[in-house]
């Protein structure tokens, strides 16, 4: 489990210098962009497709998994630390489950539709013809990843329940050290 | 039936600790399914996760949260406390008259109230504790003066409420301006009255704190301030440009200051990035439950029950605060928004509100949840930097809660003090 929990990890770890070097480049981009605009009366014709079909999907989807595993997606947390912790576990466990499901139907069909757009050599239309497909297939990289923590959470969960111990739900310690 | 069991289902799944973004999915799936089958759920779920992040006016959220990061990274916004200190520590209570002006200050070059409360406590509270001031006083003056960045522009809030009820994003960041500037005032004047009343949680002290000239801070914060809503006022860049300037200015800052390394870059961003990762993926599960809210026709049947009742409008108005009020004590800020506004917004436009006025005081009655029990965010965020049990950080911010009510008061019966300003760009 410890070795599954480090392989995910990792391929977090990556996604996650990509979102951060995402973040980056929307602020330079669009800076430039609106400098351009007013210093040489000449935007950057292919600023709004980079940054709306690219880098923002980039910066959310390749984040979304690390911030599960850091426990940093919002929770209500008043109710649930009021129940005991194997019931609790349970109950989240068989959530998860349903969540799971859903997320790796997301993660199926954006594959689906990233193969889709390669074979039909579909292109957004505007300054600069960018391949559809290249989005998409950032869809399905954080939603696979993101699955894969769902269930690697879901089984923490079910394991918690039988054991009556908290799950080891992030590695924080290792994250503080960077 | 299917409406209630979708809503029921939500609030069990939020209840058992599940991620809002996880709950909403999850119960807007749920209900799709028994409307609509699995081929309407296939279809949506095929769209609206890369639709829900591909908005170009959602770039705003990520790049003023970056902003704040970058600025708590470059110092300036300690330094904020001392510069402002330095004017009024004479005055009663100065100190926390200048921990209500620091969070005025942050608030203006940062979004984020949680970032505002953890900053004001490192820099205010052992300044005022040192100098004998009540800690459950000044704990509480901290708590409440880190609300301001959620209403006072650039606020993160008010771009999410213009993202989900589709009104002008700088309108509305400018129409939080004189409102944030009067909770200030309501904020000093409260200390004030506490300390009229109790001269001895804020002593007078006869040798003056030598705080550190800080003029270069106070320089930079000026034009940054400028930099984002002197822009966005005068219509020279949008919202979202006027964001990613604030987050390369505060890059500048950082980098001039000598903070900037590759650590502290690397920390700002990916804090920037987890916030964002939360903030989308409950846009998302909002998205796929908003579908399935309005296929059930909840919203419509709420507006058209709401308008047959024979009561005027501002007793629904007070129903609609006083929900907001309760919902503040158990919700984040960002959920409320993301779960009330889609439901409640058709409503207030039928009692014939204005949706921007609304927007501006439904923040204000935000700010309030945020240092309410039990989940009073920034109580908690001031009680771990500065040690001040919890129960006092309560106790300490309650009267301006009370206070805070009346600004809500002032803003309801004078709504031109929201409207006036976005009136004039």
């Amino acid at each position: 489990m410890k070795a599954i929990r480090t392989a995910i990890g990792s391929v977090e770890d990556v996604l996650m210098f990509f979102a951060a070097a995402s973040f980056i480049a929307i602020m330079l981009i669009m800076s430039a962009d609106v400098l351009f605009r007013y210093l040489f009366s000449s935007p950057l014709a292919w600023a709004f497709e980079v940054l709306t079909r690219y880098l923002m999907p980039a910066a959310f989807f390749f984040a979304v998994s690390y911030t599960l595993r850091r426990g940093e997606h919002l929770v209500v947390e008043i109710f649930h630390s009021m129940m005991p912790i194997k019931a609790r576990s349970f109950l989240l466990g068989l959530l998860y489950i349903v969540a799971t499901a859903i997320i790796a139907v997301i993660c199926w069909m954006s594959i689906g539709t990233t193969l889709g757009s390669w074979r039909g050599g579909e292109q957004f239309v505007g300054a600069i013809n960018w391949p559809v497909w290249t989005s998409h297939l950032i869809v399905a990289t954080g939603t696979a990843v993101l699955t894969l923590r769902a269930v690697e959470i879901t089984i923490s969960l079910f394991i918690a329940s039988a054991t009556g111990v908290e799950p080891i739900r992030s590695s924080h310690a290792e994250e503080e050290a960077i | 039936m299917i409406a209630l069991f979708g809503i029921v289902l939500l609030v069990a799944a939020l209840a058992l600790g599940l991620p809002v973004a996880f709950s909403l999915l999850l119960s807007g799936v749920a209900g799709l399914m028994l409307i609509g089958g699995a081929p309407m759920v296939l279809g949506i779920l095929e769209t609206a996760p890369a639709a829900s992040v591909s908005s170009y006016e959602l770039i705003t959220v990520p790049m003023f949260i970056l902003m704040a990061e970058l600025m708590i990274v470059s110092g300036v916004a300690d330094e904020m406390f001392e510069v402002i200190g330095r004017w009024v520590q004479r005055l009663p209570g100065g100190l926390a008259i200048a921990t209500a002006l620091s969070g005025a200050a942050f608030g203006a070059v940062s979004g984020s109230s949680t970032a505002a409360a953890a900053t004001l406590s490192a820099s205010s509270v052992p300044t005022m504790v040192r100098r004998g001031y009540n800690p459950r006083f000044a704990a509480g003056v901290v708590s409440i003066s880190g609300t301001l960045a959620m209403l006072i522009p650039p606020s993160i809030a008010l771009v999410l409420y213009g993202l989900l009820s589709g009104e002008n994003i700088a309108a509305l960041l400018v129409a939080g301006i004189i409102p944030g500037l009067m909770v200030t005032l309501v904020i000093i004047s409260t200390v004030l009255v506490l300390v009229w009343l109790d001269p001895k949680i804020a002593p007078r002290s006869a040798d003056i704190e030598r705080l550190e000239a800080r003029h270069w801070s106070a320089v930079s914060f000026l034009v940054l301030f400028v930099s984002v809503t002197g822009v966005i006022y005068m219509g020279v860049a949008t919202p979202t440009e006027a964001s990613a300037l604030g987050a390369l200015g505060a890059f500048v800052i950082a980098a001039i200051k000598g903070r900037l390394t590759l650590r502290t870059l690397k920390g700002a961003v990916f804090k920037a990035a987890q916030s964002t990762a939360m903030i989308a993926m409950i846009i998302v599960g909002a998205q796929v439950f908003g579908y399935f809210l309005t296929l059930t026709q909840v919203p419509q049947q709420i507006v058209i029950s709401a308008g047959a009742l024979d009561v005027p409008p501002w007793v629904i108005l007070l129903v609609i605060l006083f929900i907001y009020l309760v919902l503040g004590c158990f919700l984040d800020q960002i959920a409320i928004l993301i779960l009330t506004v889609p439901v409640v917004l058709p409503l207030i436009i039928q009692l014939g509100y204005d949706p921007i006025w609304f927007g501006v005081v439904i923040i204000v009655m935000a700010e309030i949840g945020l240092v309410t029990p039990p989940v009073g965010l920034n109580v908690f965020v001031v009680s771990r930097y500065t040690g001040v049990p919890v129960e006092d950080v309560f106790i300490g911010v309650a009267p301006h809660v009370v206070a805070h009510l009346f600004a809500i008061a002032l803003l309801v019966l004078f709504p031109a003090l929201v409207l006036w300003l976005p009136s004039t760009m």
